[in-house]
């Protein structure tokens, strides 16, 4: 009787049980559910390279970043007043004092400006967008070749800059930070094989035309980098690395497409879209057009705090007479019976909101003559050479006066090759002072660096040292990146 | 046959009944065996005369004279009849014989130890007891006559028992005729009484102990009674007691180990809530908020636009008050563990109104009130302003330039203004309306009501916030009590109208001497030099502040709407779901017209922010509950699993560019308009199956063991899943018969004991993504917006953890009449996320990182209630808390290398400042000195090693006291709170004394010249005085205790006596409200608790009436 009882039991149970099994069963299966997909609603980087108008917007991303933030105004300024370019105004400004006097040190107490990071987060903003680019299934063919070809040129436009100012650097190729945070230097050359790889691979990404935001269609504005953009690029590389042969072919093809570029008038190389443009940025504030000409210009009391900079006796006394360069790219300033220069190639201080009228020239047709003539005197090809000079000095050449009967003649194609070089590096610093650094990294390119250095350092109230010419690596990236290897006389 | 009768209902509890008997008395006999080896060897003649004596002393006498042990228990002598024996010179055998023949109870003798234990029945006696069983019947109701379905009926001799079923009644096999029944339910007295066939309706008396009182936890209810968790309640009658916007400030004094801080005395300001401590070094610390089973966002998003001023603002505020029934705030892991990742800040629950059976009532409540400043700040005079000024340029060798108006003869040096007056010294408005109507029978009850709210501030201008609320809700039950069903809805407007810019800072600092705002035409002065009419020397007017933002906007709306359905299967399974939605949508606009700037700026100024902001979620929660009265205790089993998704959005333009100030309402008008870089979209998805398992054993052992496994879409796709668990016993130890009979005062005594673990996961969305944001410029690259990662990704972040342990106690003594909790707890949290920093080389500087710091928050909190006084006339309620909390740092792998070695020190608080010692000013130059880490004195102490001194800025004590006095229709009320703390303190000035700007009159004092003592250095308008200034500020004197009584609240109300026959339902009530009355402190500057530069919590008198009907 009682397993009949039991048995009783246990069959109303079991029968009552059967949707209690099916409800625990529906509370169980959510374990399956728990496997949330990753979010869509915000960018991130599992979606950000699907679609084409997002990929397109973090290359527009950097270009916006770097006409935002000081970064031409920096690689202009602090160059130029590492070298023999540039004096400083305010004696107070201890910061600046440092790159004037040569006297930078790894800790960067007060740093104005700090390449390094700059240049390493454009690095991985760079690599990411390859990474994601190269990945994506999303984008069309056309957009995808386009931002690749962009891409790889910037990787190799900062990788320049690193390797000019730091010397041995780590190079990067992908975003890992558990790589990355221990990365040792690599060797200069290194990173030369791969800018120049990088390089070539934008040559055959990128076409010959500008494009608009969306990158599909054409605009006039110069201002996203293109095929030539990276051929004037990889000509200045193979200058760098003595690859002279290479360096005149390069230089050529733009040279040689003068329905595109030609030398414009010199009140109007730095306008919007000159026809000396090869790339440029694009303002991105309403009263501001570029960084340099707000920066350099003075207001109406002259060199302050705050612009605290003017040309040095030194660069204004390698003008020749008659050169029109002084006159339309220099301003003065008359303090008291003192004279301040300043830089004058941007003419706008404060912009009209409406429309920019100067954009920041960051690659021009007159640095590829000047390449191309040293290319070609270096490969004996002299008169091919003092040729392309020439045609930059016609350019600024004023009219004849009484006092200068002679102005900037033409120099003559019977000069030895040592005579020849040393007009090309004249020449380049009269066309390209206060331009992207071009005067410090031509002195130490061309081997110039301690002597004149030695002379002008002292002048400016500090001591020379050939290890002042690299910059060093910031001590903290070093505490916290023990493979990272101090640059030699720094500590 | 016979076996039949061993199944008889009851039996198999006696069997269990005697292994628990044999356990025990093993136990004892192991006990008295050791004890009592030297017992007598030699077995004794008994001499015993005894005439109707207790068997106890029978067995006692027996003992002394035998030396044999006897066993047994009270219980089963209380079952004895009393003894009449003469015997002499007997044999022991022989007299036990006679003793136990007459006695329901039978013995054994093993070796020297009698063991007394109960007489089987005979058959005889067993068939007599069958035939004398009855099957009971009854009925559970409540004095109002409404059933108790699931009351607990039990014979109390045999514990067998059955609940109650949907209608309350019980039937009741097989029970002994005269059988004393138990008759128990949740809430409500115990009752003893007599089984007979047909009983009737058993009415029970609703409990008076509040050990009783329903107390909401996570996914059910229980009693302070039967609680092993750390539970604070508030009951809706509290808050209603205080005239408070956010109804999270009602609690403030009144739960231990909860710590309050109104950010701001402006409505709609947020409220910083902390519990048990701050357990995330740089991650939320938000307590988990549920309302009604539903979690709420405490924060509204972040768009950028209301700013420092009320920061995101409180999502609380978005929840009227009035509409509360309790609020609850768990704390040890018994309580909150169960709410996984998402609780290791706490849970605080709010349950809202619903309706209650029976006649339909309505309740109407007007409120009218006044609020101002509760003190201002001592500040120098014209005169004393315009000494200091000079004395300032003076020390500084210099004459005063062309800018400083107040000195240089521009503005009038005679004119005084009271800026305090001006600028916060308006009386705000609060009223308040609410009207509920609420009913229902038994199986369906109804719940509905409205209000409008209305504060305004004590700034000059029309500022406002108001808030209109609605909402309804319905319960239904099935007539068979089977099927359970509710549903409702709450909606909130609030339209927030308050400046941008507090202006307490402003009125501290303004110079005396300063035009007035305003020209005689009404029109902005701004001063302009003689001559020269277009130019401002007032251009720091703070009309213009108050322009600026005079169309500042904040609508907002919040639905919250919760449902849930339910169904009993089984009499002892039951499924429910429970479902809620809750949209919180918020529309801002900031307007600066042109007329906010002087007439020297001519170019178009003007500009408008537009925000919009959405917080969508919803949650479903499947949940399956297994009840079983078992004959070894009572289990409750919890399953269920919980499915939630919350999407946020925010949408920011500023515009500039417009024709004219009436343009900026529209972002149409705007000439430009750009994306602003806070507008994102996020989406939150969060999954978990949870579970807890209760036993309760006679209400005396209590066992409670949670788990919950927690899915969440914020951490990365590596750690996605954790897992939570707690365990929980309490030992009802005043309910132990050894107990019982021993003390009269103790009524209640419960040890209770928690450990277990808890996370937290308030860190913002897509942390473990790399994610790419807007990098918005006024003028868009080929007229596009560019984005740019913003971080770097770790796909391996995970849930800071909290691991709990709490020892506790709950005594109610004197019939319950003072309850008395003592808790210690202890919660270390590791695993923090914090940014670990990086070599720059990798694009970013750091990486948001789990780091096994371990932080811990320890205490000890307690809190005692009473009614001194319970007369009918006049009763006196008096309840106090008190909490002692202490933080500590206890590790934290390479501080000293991380960015934060600044801010923490290893073994010392989390909530520490470093500064320099202070040693005085000195007597030569007048200057501000301190002392190095090497003792000596110094003017210019270093930074990196002279910050010796660590000032725990953290609450040390915090507590509150409420007593409620009621006399015949007399009710009054009052809280006062307490906290003790350090603060900083304004001793050397407003910023940089000498400068133009106001000082509190303390500054009076300073150094004047050589060989003065004071502890102000000299006034100057130098940078080196300035430097100085900054150096002292960082240093021990600039903190003093800034600890604090406050009347709180304050309320008198008077129901008015009302004598009408037909309604005599009605009530009138008029009432007198007072919040934050008076403050006694030592930090005279400024408010210790909202600090400096902000609007002190404000002093709000206010009366009302109240109706119901």
């Amino acid at each position: 009787m009682k397993t009949f009882l039991n048995l009783r039991i246990n069959l109303g149970f079991s029968i009552k049980f059967y949707p209690l099994i099916l409800l625990l069963s529906l509370l169980l299966s959510c374990k399956k559910f728990i496997e949330i997909d990753a979010p869509i609603t915000s960018i991130n980087d599992k979606n950000v390279y699907a679609t084409n108008s997002n990929a397109t917007a973090v290359l527009t991303g950097i270009y916006t970043k770097m006409s935002n933030n000081p970064f031409s105004l920096n690689l202009s300024l602090y160059p130029d007043l590492l070298a023999d370019n540039m004096t400083l105004f305010d004696q107070n400004n201890i910061s600046a004092q440092q790159y004037y006097q040569n006297d930078l040190n790894s800790l960067y107490k007060n740093q104005l400006t700090n390449y390094w990071f700059d240049l390493y987060s454009y690095i991985y903003v760079v690599n990411a967008a390859i990474e994601g680019i190269s990945a994506s299934q999303g984008l069309s063919p056309a957009v995808k070749q386009r931002l690749l070809g962009e891409a790889y040129f910037l990787r190799a436009f900062y990788n320049f800059y690193l390797v000019n100012i730091y010397g041995n650097v780590p190079l990067l190729t992908s975003i890992d930070y558990s790589i990355n945070s221990i990365k040792g230097n690599n060797q200069v050359s290194k990173t030369y094989e791969q800018i120049i790889l990088d390089l070539q691979q934008a040559q055959s990404l990128l076409d010959d035309d500008y494009k608009d935001g969306s990158v599909i269609n054409n605009s006039t504005d110069r201002v996203r980098p293109n095929r030539m953009a990276a051929t004037a690029l990889l000509a200045r590389v193979y200058l760098y690395t003595n690859k002279f042969v290479q360096a005149e072919v390069e230089s050529s093809k733009i040279i040689s497409k003068s329905d595109v570029y030609s030398l414009s008038d010199l009140n109007s190389v730095f306008l919007k879209n000159s026809s000396e443009t090869i790339w440029s940025l694009q303002p991105v504030s309403t009263n501001v057009n570029t960084m340099e000409g707000n920066f350099y210009i003075y207001s109406s009391d002259g060199p302050n705090g705050i612009n605290f900079v003017f040309l040095s006796d030194d660069i204004l006394n390698s003008f020749e007479p008659g050169d029109l360069r002084k006159k339309y790219w220099i301003g003065t300033f008359d303090a008291n019976n003192t004279i301040y220069s300043y830089p004058l190639k941007y003419k706008v201080k404060v912009g009209d909101p409406s429309e920019s009228k100067e954009f920041t020239v960051v690659l021009r047709l007159a640095e590829q003559y000047l390449i191309r003539a040293e290319a070609r005197i270096q490969q004996e090809h002299i008169s091919g050479g003092i040729a392309d000079l020439n045609a930059l000095r016609t350019r600024s050449r004023a009219e004849a006066t009484i006092q200068i009967p002679n102005p900037l003649p033409n120099l003559s194609v019977n000069l030895n090759k040592e005579q020849a070089l040393s007009a090309v590096q004249k020449e380049r610093r009269v066309e390209l002072f206060t331009e992207w650094g071009d005067r410090w990294f031509d002195l130490k390119r061309t081997g110039n660096i301690n002597e004149i250095m030695s002379r002008i350092t002292p002048l400016k109230g500090g001591t020379w040292s050939s290890y002042k010419s690299l910059l060093p690596i910031p001590q903290s990236e070093i505490k916290l990146n023990s493979n990272l290897i101090q640059n030699p006389g720094y500590n | 046959m016979y076996k039949n009768y061993t199944i008889k209902p009851g039996v198999p509890y006696r069997h269990v009944h005697k292994i628990w008997l044999i356990m025990r008395l093993t136990t004892v006999i192991l006990i008295a065996t050791l004890m009592q080896v030297s017992a007598a060897g030699l077995a004794q003649r008994i001499n015993l005369s005894k005439s109707n004596a207790p068997l106890k002393d029978v067995l006692k006498e027996l003992r002394l004279q035998s030396g044999y042990n006897f066993v047994y228990t009270d219980n089963l002598l209380a079952k004895s009849k009393p003894v009449d024996i003469k015997v002499n010179d007997a044999d022991l055998e022989e007299v036990l014989k006679e003793i136990f023949s007459a006695q329901p109870l039978t013995y054994t003798i093993d070796s020297k130890t009698v063991i007394v234990k109960p007489k089987d029945p005979t058959f005889l006696e067993r068939l007599a007891n069958r035939w004398a069983s009855i099957d009971a019947s009854g009925r559970v109701v409540d004095s109002e006559n409404r059933p108790l379905p699931g009351a607990s009926v039990k014979v109390k001799k045999t514990g067998k028992g059955v609940s109650t079923d949907k209608d309350g009644r019980f039937f009741l096999r097989g029970v002994e005729e005269g059988a004393v029944l138990v008759v128990s339910f949740v809430g409500y007295l115990p009752k003893e009484v007599s089984a007979s066939a047909g009983m009737g309706n058993v009415v029970l008396e609703q409990s008076l102990s509040k050990l009783d009182e329903v107390q909401v936890i996570a996914y059910g209810t229980t009693t302070r009674r039967l609680s092993t968790g750390n539970v604070g309640t508030i009951k809706g009658e509290e808050i209603s007691k205080q005239p408070v916007s956010n109804l999270l400030l009602a609690m403030q004094g009144r739960i231990p180990g909860i710590y309050l801080n109104q950010t701001s005395g402006i409505a709609g300001a947020s409220v910083k809530v902390r519990v048990q401590g701050e357990n995330s070094l740089k991650n939320g610390n938000e307590a988990f908020y549920v309302i009604d089973g539903v979690p709420y966002a405490p924060q509204n998003l972040y768009s950028g636009i209301n700013g420092a001023f009320t920061g995101t603002g409180s999502a609380l505020n978005y929840i009227n008050p009035s509409d509360v029934e309790s609020i609850e705030v768990l704390k040890d892991a018994d309580a909150t563990s169960i709410y996984g990742s998402r609780a290791a800040n706490g849970a605080i629950l709010i349950t809202t109104k619903k309706g209650k059976a029976g006649k339909t009532k309505i309740d109407i409540n007007m409120q009218s009130g006044w609020g101002e400043i509760t003190e201002k700040m001592k500040l120098l005079n014209t005169e004393q302003y315009l000494d200091m000024r000079f004395e300032a340029i003076k020390n500084a060798n210099r004459q005063p330039r062309a800018s400083e108006y107040d000195i240089n003869g521009v503005w009038d040096q005679k004119k005084y203004t009271d800026w305090q007056d001006k600028l916060i010294g308006n009386t705000s408005h609060y009223t308040n309306l609410q009207a509920t109507i609420s009913g229902g029978n038994n199986e369906t009850q109804f719940f509905s009501g409205g209000g409008y709210t209305k504060e305004t501030t004590v700034f000059p201008g029309d500022f406002f916030n108001v808030k209109a609320n609605a909402n309804m809700g319905i319960n239904h039950t099935s007539a068979d009590k089977r099927f359970e069903f509710n549903i409702s809805a709450r909606y909130l407007q609030d339209d927030n109208r308050l400046p941008t810019t507090d202006l307490t800072s402003v009125a501290f600092t303004i110079p005396p001497n300063a035009p007035d705002m305003y020209n005689a035409d009404g029109t902005i002065n701004w001063a302009p030099k003689p001559g020269s009419p277009n130019s401002s020397t007032f251009i720091y007017n703070p009309a213009a502040y108050l322009l600026q933002n005079y169309r500042y906007r904040v609508k907002t709306d919040n639905l919250l709407n919760k449902g849930l359905i339910g169904y009993t299967i089984l009499p002892n399974l039951s499924f429910k779901t429970s479902f809620g939605y809750n949209r919180l949508q918020t529309e801002e606009l900031n307007t600066t017209p042109q007329a906010a700037f002087p007439p020297l700026f001519t170019d178009n100024r003007r500009t408008a922010i537009y925000g919009n902001k959405s917080i969508t979620s919803w949650i479903f929660e499947p949940q399956l509950s297994y009840d079983k009265e078992f004959l070894f205790g009572e289990f409750n089993f919890l399953l269920g699993s919980s499915f939630q998704s919350t999407k946020s959005g925010v949408t920011v333009y500023k515009g500039s560019n417009y024709a004219n100030d009436d343009q900026l309402e529209t972002s149409l008008a705007a000439g430009t308009l750009v994306s602003d870089r806070n507008t994102m979209q996020s989406q939150y998805r969060y999954n978990a199956i949870f579970s807890r398992l209760s036993y309760n054993f006679k209400s005396r052992y209590l066992l409670n063991i949670s788990a919950r496994r927690d899915g969440s879409s914020r951490f990365g796709s590596q750690n996605l899943f954790h897992s939570f668990y707690s365990i929980g016993a309490g030992w009802v130890f005043s309910d132990e018969s050894w107990f019982k009979d021993k003390s009269s005062i103790i009524s209640f005594g419960k040890f209770r004991a928690s450990y277990g673990t808890t996370g937290n996961d308030q860190i913002q969305d897509y942390q473990f993504l790399s994610l790419y944001s807007l990098y918005p410029v006024n003028l868009p690259y080929q007229q596009n917006n560019g984005i740019l990662p913003v971080g770097l990704s770790n796909p391996f972040i995970q849930w800071e953890e909290t691991k709990k342990l709490s020892l506790g106690m709950d005594m109610g003594l004197f019939n319950d009449r003072i309850l008395f909790n003592a808790n210690y707890y202890r919660n270390r949290s590791s695993n923090q996320l914090l940014s670990y920093p990086l070599p720059s080389l990798t694009g970013f500087i750091s990486v948001i990182r789990n780091i096994p710091a371990l932080v811990q928050n320890s205490g000890f909190e307690f809190s005692i209630e009473g009614s001194p006084i319970r007369r009918d006339n006049f009763k006196w309620q008096v309840s106090a808390n008190l909490t002692l909390p202490k933080s500590k740092l206890i590790s934290y792998e390479n501080l000293d290398q991380s960015a934060y070695n600044d801010i923490y020190v290893i073994g010392q608080s989390t909530n520490i400042v470093k500064v320099y010692e202070f040693a005085g000013v000195n007597q030569e130059n007048g200057f501000y000195q301190f002392k190095t880490f090497d003792g000596k004195i110094t003017s210019t102490p270093d930074y990196s090693t002279d910050r010796t001194k660590l000032i725990d800025l953290g609450p040390k004590l915090f507590g509150g006291l409420n007593n409620s006095l009621t006399y015949k229709n007399f009710d009054l009320s009052f809280l006062f709170q307490f906290v003790k703390q350090v603060g900083p303190n304004l001793k050397f000035g407003n910023a940089y004394p000498g400068i133009a700007i106001n000082q509190p009159s303390s500054i009076l004092q300073h150094w004047k010249q050589n060989g003065d003592i004071s502890n102000i250095q000299k006034v100057s308008a130098s940078v080196n005085s300035f430097n100085s200034f900054d150096l002292a500020t960082s240093s021990d004197a600039a903190y003093s205790d800034a600890s604090f009584i406050r009347l709180k609240t304050f309320m008198i109300s008077y129901l008015v006596p009302i004598n009408l026959k037909k309604v005599n339902s009605t009530k009138i009530r008029i009432y007198v409200q007072g919040q934050n009355l008076f403050t006694i402190t030592k930090s005279k500057d400024f408010d210790p608790e909202t600090g400096l530069g902000i609007l002190p919590p404000l002093k709000i008198i206010s009366t009302g009436f109240q109706l119901t009907f």
